[in-house]
């Protein structure tokens, strides 16, 4: 017995070799990637082509609940970037086939005086095809540029909103709408952004 | 009493070991939220390599097995891979609707900490996420050696650790294998002890989130010199994984099926016999080479 008990200070040892923290356990520094989207909910009801319709997003709120949904604040991001955009009509029930181009342009409103610059352009899109279909979209290199100051600014501390228009002009509508047959759909660009987290993190990296 | 209380003691710090592997998994589905399939495949692969050369390593130290007779041996082993360069990157491409598509060498998950950012059309960027930045992953296992009945012997592996994590769920390994001596049939013709057998395994992490399955067969020999027992093996080892893990790219639940690999294994190591303990130590050279040694307690 005594020789057994003798042998159990092997596995102490052994135990204490691989359960020291310092040994075993490494602090870490890892860079995480959150991809989310952030999009504008649009209303179109229009009896002309030429037609301009807002929409103000809190872009700060909208980063906010992604982070909340990931568990991580706004102190562990490191930059937040724009990746791409896309477009989805949401809602038609009308039987005309319209062809819309146009352009959507972005700007700050929460104070900085930055914009407004166009953040994407769409050309000859058919809305019922587009209808339940996302669909990649040019982006502007001074739209881009702006909203990744925006991020910036919200990982600096401040809040940004931003204002989106949609712009529409002559010859951006096939057929015309008119009074008797208004355009009337919803739709809502995309923005897919990513926020790279910074992390640290004791993991077991014994050798 | 002191003694035996120190073992158990020591006995729950090697589980203890095993569950700190725990939070590093958390912070793999969080980076693998990041990627669709064919990127989390290569983002992961390293490790799910590490994992099933792990798990295939460490199972005997003896090709001696007594005919008739007791044997009970309680083991710990502690097994590692130490990873190489080409395991820090892998060719990841770009996803989602990022134009222009492009390959680069991103970090896999036992890369770089930093992730890897790269420009495309009108000032967007992509970014691949960081890895662990490991230079091994290690697992502590604790099995159980009984026998012997007509040459044979049997070995179970077993933990099952409640993470308390809800997320994650539980973590837990079962395996059993036999082995019978083939030696016995020779009596003293043969130079070495000879055996041979089988090992089955299951690893578990959460309901859905890792699920691996190893099988090994093969022969063993080794030799006694006074303590020093040199031995060796050869086996043929495979290891299949699942992991399920949710993206946040394509808003949906991924599943992942690390194809079953098969791969040659050659088991060098030496043991040292004492009275009622066993020190060993070995080299596995495989589809990934690790090494693992540990102390076994018995007779």
């Amino acid at each position: 017995m005594k020789k057994i008990l003798g042998n159990c200070r092997f596995v102490l040892i052994l135990c204490a070799v691989a359960g020291a923290n310092g040994c075993i356990m490494e602090e870490k520094v890892l860079e995480i990637v959150i991809t989310e989207k952030t999009c504008i909910k649009l209303h179109e009801h229009h009896t002309s082509e030429i037609y301009s319709t807002p929409a103000v997003i809190d872009y700060a709120g909208e980063i906010e609940n992604i982070l909340e949904d990931k568990g991580v604040s706004r102190s562990e991001i490191k930059r937040g970037i724009v990746v791409s955009a896309t477009h989805e009509v949401t809602s038609f029930s009308q039987s005309t086939n319209w062809i819309i181009s146009g352009r959507i342009t972005v700007r700050r409103t929460d104070g900085p005086d930055d914009g407004p610059v166009d953040i994407l352009s769409y050309d000859s899109i058919s809305v019922p095809a587009a209808l339940g279909k996302v669909s990649p979209v040019d982006l502007n290199p001074d739209g881009v540029a702006l909203l990744n100051r925006a991020l910036k600014s919200f990982i600096d501390g401040s809040n940004p909103e931003l204002e989106f228009v949609v712009i529409s002009g002559e010859g951006d509508v096939d057929p015309d709408p008119t009074l008797l047959n208004p355009m009337i759909f919803n739709w809502q660009p995309c923005i897919t952004i990513q926020v790279i987290i910074e992390q640290r993190l004791d993991v077991p990296d014994p050798f | 009493m002191t003694g035996m209380y120190r073992f158990v003691t020591g006995y729950f710090t090697v589980l203890l070991l095993i569950s700190m592997a725990v939070p590093a998994s958390a912070q793999i589905e969080d980076q693998l939220s990041a990627y669709t399939g064919r990127n989390a495949t290569g983002y992961l692969k390293p490790l799910a390599d590490a994992f099933g050369a792990d798990m295939n390593a460490g199972l005997f130290n003896s090709a001696q097995i007594p005919k008739m007779g007791p044997r009970i041996r309680l083991e710990i082993r502690v097994i590692s891979v130490i990873f190489g360069d080409g395991d820090r990157t892998f060719k990841a491409r770009t996803e989602g609707d990022f134009t222009p598509e492009q390959t680069v060498d991103a970090p896999t998950v036992v890369g770089q900490g930093q992730a890897k950012i790269i420009g495309g059309d009108a000032g967007t960027s992509f970014a691949f996420p960081g890895g662990l930045d490991l230079s091994s992953f290690a697992i502590a296992v604790p099995q159980l050696r009984f026998g012997a009945v007509h040459g044979t012997e049997a070995l179970i592996r077993y933990f099952a650790v409640n993470t308390g994590d809800t997320e994650i769920g539980d973590l837990s390994l079962f395996g059993f294998g036999l082995r019978h001596s083939i030696s016995q049939y020779f009596g003293k013709q043969l130079p070495v002890d000879l055996a041979a057998g089988f090992m089955w395994q299951r690893f578990k992490l959460g309901d859905d989130l890792i699920s691996a399955n190893t099988f090994m067969f093969g022969v063993h020999a080794s030799r006694k010199f006074v303590i020093m027992e040199p031995y060796a093996g050869l086996s043929i080892d495979t290891f299949s994984m699942d992991v399920t893990f949710d993206s946040d790219v394509l808003e949906d639940e991924i599943f992942l099926d690390f194809e079953k690999e098969t791969s040659l294994h050659l088991t060098l190591g030496l043991n040292i016999n004492l009275t009622y303990a066993q020190l060993f130590g070995e080299f596995s050279l495989a589809g990934q080479n690790s090494f693992s040694f540990g102390l076994a307690l018995g007779i």
